[in-house]
């Protein structure tokens, strides 16, 4: 596997039958850079509620979602742009509803401490990387 | 229960739960050895179903050995939440 600086993007329709095809995509590709099997896991995860955060973001409408992940030869990083909900603190989540919300960006910055929002229209992206060893 | 869950899947899993507590269930036991994926749509299915049982006096129980789920279930805090076992064998009814 080449070590150079590769970019590749999954679009996909905002329905939710693709969350797992994004999964699958960011899985796919980090292990083609040797990330270990945790690792992997911990992206599924992550990847998984981007999207899910991104689909829910477009309601009814249908602006794909795209799925940006960016290899050089020291980092994997994830790039989901209009993927950050509004966030709301999981200790005063009142519905189990607000308690996945929060729930979801909970788990990205648990899993990627230096996960971060990157401010853009019609709404933030969020980005968390990896080192390649 | 076996298989990814996900905003896809949850849906399904939420109303097979909602079926069971509309038929009086007030003890459930959800077996996650053969969930291979679970993010945070799952956990609201599960933590619904807890909120549900515990209302009316039951009680919810997971079979989740380590792997996937349960890491996810440790990084957000709620497997202290959750009354959790390594396998079916060691539940107690």
């Amino acid at each position: 596997m080449s070590r150079g600086e590769d970019t590749l993007t999954l679009t996909f329709p905002p329905v939710p039958a693709y969350v797992g095809t994004a999964r699958l995509f960011v899985g796919a590709v980090a292990r083609q850079y040797g990330v270990d099997e945790e690792r992997v896991d911990d992206l599924k995860v992550a990847v998984s509620e981007a999207c899910t955060s991104a689909i829910r973001l477009r309601g009814d409408g249908e602006d794909p979602v795209e799925v940006v992940v960016t290899t050089d030869q020291a980092s994997l990083s994830v790039e989901i742009p209009a993927s950050v909900e509004q966030e709301s603190d999981l200790t005063e989540a009142s519905t189990t509803g607000d308690l996945v919300r929060s729930l979801g960006m909970e788990l990205i910055r648990a899993l990627f401490p230096e996960a971060r929002t990157i401010d853009g229209q019609p709404a933030p992206s969020i980005s968390f990387s990896l080192p390649l060893s | 229960m076996a298989g990814e869950v996900d905003l896809f899947t949850s849906p399904k899993v939420k109303e097979r739960i909602l079926d069971l507590l509309g038929g009086g269930a007030t003890k459930l036991v959800i077996d996650l050895e053969h969930v291979t994926f679970m993010d945070s749509t799952g956990l609201g299915v599960l933590v619904g179903a807890l909120r549900r049982l515990t209302e009316r006096g039951g009680a919810l129980a997971l079979v989740c050995p380590q792997g996937p789920v349960l890491r996810v279930m440790e990084v957000t805090g709620l497997k202290k939440v959750f009354d959790i076992h390594d396998s079916l064998d060691t539940v107690v009814p």
